[in-house]
């Protein structure tokens, strides 16, 4: 039996709104990226469920470029925190505030 | 929608090729010649701009400007890449921004003492993501050139390593950034789900020949409510602002400048295309959100910018009421009621994008310029009594400033003209009001500076020392800000030429 429509859409948004709540209350910068990634892959679920369900091969496409953005993303955040990190010896956002107003 | 690719097509992107190769050249030179990077570098970078451009304007020339509409020979790659004039009108406002930026940077960089050809390619592979974002027609590519342009504007914003404040700068941009783009693709799944397509023509197809399936309407709208808050804090609009003013402060100030041209015309080139493409004629259903992220911008961005004591950080609020301002020609192309005033928005939005470029590209230049071997130079303090030490300098600081805020004879009011008069003909006249009230406003702090530089004694005496790079860039973009805020017509004409024809959608 198919997976009505209404299941998967409910599931991503659920995903998407875990991902949504970490990356605002979170405070480490590592737990904030994977919420980040959590969020993406809400979208990656709909593009291949809704992929399958409309028999259109773009949405799974899309998944894939998705996928190879998020890992350039981490790969380029990772690097941004390791140089923080060596001048500041800290990982968490609240603690990173020389600049206000 | 033929499925088979034919070569031919990469002739549509031959400047992009062109910028991309270079971009790994001069990635790779970098790596084997250290000691002559310093000069080649940016030699080289702008000679891969300047024949890019060349690229861009071989097509109207060899095609005509009439060839280049859309729907037209001119679409490529299965609906997902077109080539008509108002994406050329985009690549060169990019590749005129990139070379700006590149000019006013070597000087900065040494004095920083992280002068690399890494930088240079970093700031060409910006540039290609926005010159593909400006020719997407689908939100494949949009979602991909977006992030080429993203990826590399992060390690740029962060490129001083060593610099606290270019650390946090890099991480907050970061954070919110890839924040913004995980919202825009899950709005855009939203949008795949209920259109069965990410084709930016198909998706208006779709929605309104076709018809929706029952039921999917909300989701439908919830997608491009997400797609409109992704963009927005791509333009850093209120209330998705938080990470400008961090950003702009703590970048190297070349990087604020092209972060705050080319990176915004970016954004506003994917709102222009996606909304008169996909979504003109739900314009019912998003020109109020449109509205209130405007009035917002303005309100919040002139107000805050008073408060501040750091020039980047003020230029970072200003630029965000800036954002507000051209949100009023996307209001025009939302609310409008007949295909000349929603033309007439987008052409107001497509020459304020020109017209901001140079004349911000000249604000931090002029930043740039004081920053010299003792002193940081981005205070408003700074600014004290630059008049007496270097009557042009300052001259060239008040035209920008001028501009900035509208004044009539400068660029700067031709632009604001058109946007105002865009929201008083989709009868939106309130809001043109509460962003006159907001220009008032931005007098007060743009005339901090001017005080500053005319009637304090300066602090110091030393001359400013600048580069030849430095001098060409700021008297290109005095030279614009003047000559076309008195003879506005050859740019207000490109303008005109090179909106899209909305004519097809908008019935």
């Amino acid at each position: 039996m198919p997976v009505p429509a209404s299941h998967i859409l409910v599931f991503s948004l659920v995903l998407f709104a875990i991902g949504m709540l970490g990356v605002l209350t979170r405070r480490n910068v590592l737990i904030i990226l994977m919420s980040i990634e959590l969020m993406m892959n809400a979208a990656n679920i709909n593009f291949v469920a809704f992929s399958r369900q409309l028999n259109n091969i773009g949405g799974q496409v899309f998944s894939v470029f998705t996928i190879v953005v998020a890992a350039g993303e981490v790969a380029v955040g990772l690097a941004i925190v390791l140089a923080l990190f060596r001048n500041r010896d800290t990982v968490m956002v609240d603690e990173v505030h020389i600049m206000r107003g | 929608m033929t499925a088979a690719f034919d070569p031919n097509q990469l002739r549509l992107i031959s400047p992009e090729i062109v910028l991309t190769v270079s971009a790994f050249l001069l990635l790779g030179l970098s790596a084997i010649d250290e000691s002559a990077r310093r000069i080649w570098a940016p030699a080289l970078s702008l000679l891969a701009c300047g024949a890019t451009l060349m690229a861009v304007l071989a097509f109207p020339l060899r095609l005509g400007w009439d060839a280049l509409r859309v729907p037209d020979s001119t679409i490529g790659f299965s609906g997902m890449f077109f080539l008509d004039a108002f994406a050329i009108y985009f690549k060169i406002v990019f590749l005129l921004s990139a070379i700006l930026t590149i000019l006013v940077s070597g000087r900065y960089l040494d004095l920083e003492r992280s002068n690399s050809g890494e930088y240079y390619a970093l700031v060409l592979f910006a540039t290609v993501g926005m010159m593909f974002l400006a020719s997407a027609g689908d939100f494949v590519t949009i979602f991909i050139a977006l992030e080429t342009m993203a990826l590399s504007f992060y390690v740029l914003v962060g490129y001083l390593k060593t610099n606290r404040k270019s650390n946090e700068a890099s991480l907050k941009y970061f954070l919110l950034g890839s924040f913004s783009s995980a919202i825009l693709v899950y709005g855009i799944s939203l949008i795949y789900a209920t259109c069965n397509t990410t084709n930016l023509g198909l998706i208006g197809f779709a929605r309104h020949k076709v018809g929706l399936a029952e039921g999917q309407e909300p989701i439908f709208l919830l997608g491009i409510i997400l797609l409109l808050v992704g963009l927005a804090f791509k333009i850093a609009a209120v209330p998705f602002h938080m990470w400008a003013p961090d950003a702009y402060e703590g970048a190297p100030t070349p990087i604020t400048a092209f972060l705050a041209t080319g990176s915004k015309a970016a954004a506003f080139v994917v709102l222009a295309r996606v909304f008169s493409f996909a979504f003109l004629r739900l314009g019912d259903r998003w020109t109020m959100l449109v509205v209130i992220l405007a009035a917002a911008s303005m309100t919040w961005g002139n107000v805050a910018a008073i408060l501040q004591d750091n020039v980047k950080r003020m230029l970072a609020y200003s630029s965000i009421a800036h954002a507000g301002y051209v949100l009023l020609g996307l209001v025009a192309m939302g609310a409008g009621d007949s295909v000349e005033v929603r033309e007439f928005g987008l052409q107001a939005i497509i020459l304020y994008v020109l017209i901001y470029t140079f004349v911000t590209t000249g604000t931090f230049a002029m930043v740039i310029l004081l920053r010299q071997e003792q002193m940081a130079g981005d205070r408003v303090a700074d600014f004290a009594g630059l008049a007496a030490r270097a009557p042009w300098s300052a001259f060239a600081m008040l035209v920008f400033l001028l501009s900035l805020a509208g004044i009539p004879a400068t660029a700067g009011f031709i632009g604001k003209w058109y946007l105002f008069g865009a929201a008083i003909r989709a009868h939106y006249a309130w809001l043109a009001v509460v962003a006159v009230l907001n220009s008032a406003v931005s007098l007060y702090y743009y005339a901090r500076i001017v005080v500053m530089m005319y009637m304090k004694a300066p602090a110091r005496e030393e001359r400013l020392v600048s580069s030849l790079g430095q001098q060409i860039a700021i008297g290109a973009c005095i030279a614009f800000t003047i000559v076309f805020g008195i003879y506005p017509q050859p740019i207000i004409a490109f303008a005109q030429r090179s909106i899209l024809a909305l004519a097809p959608w908008a019935s």
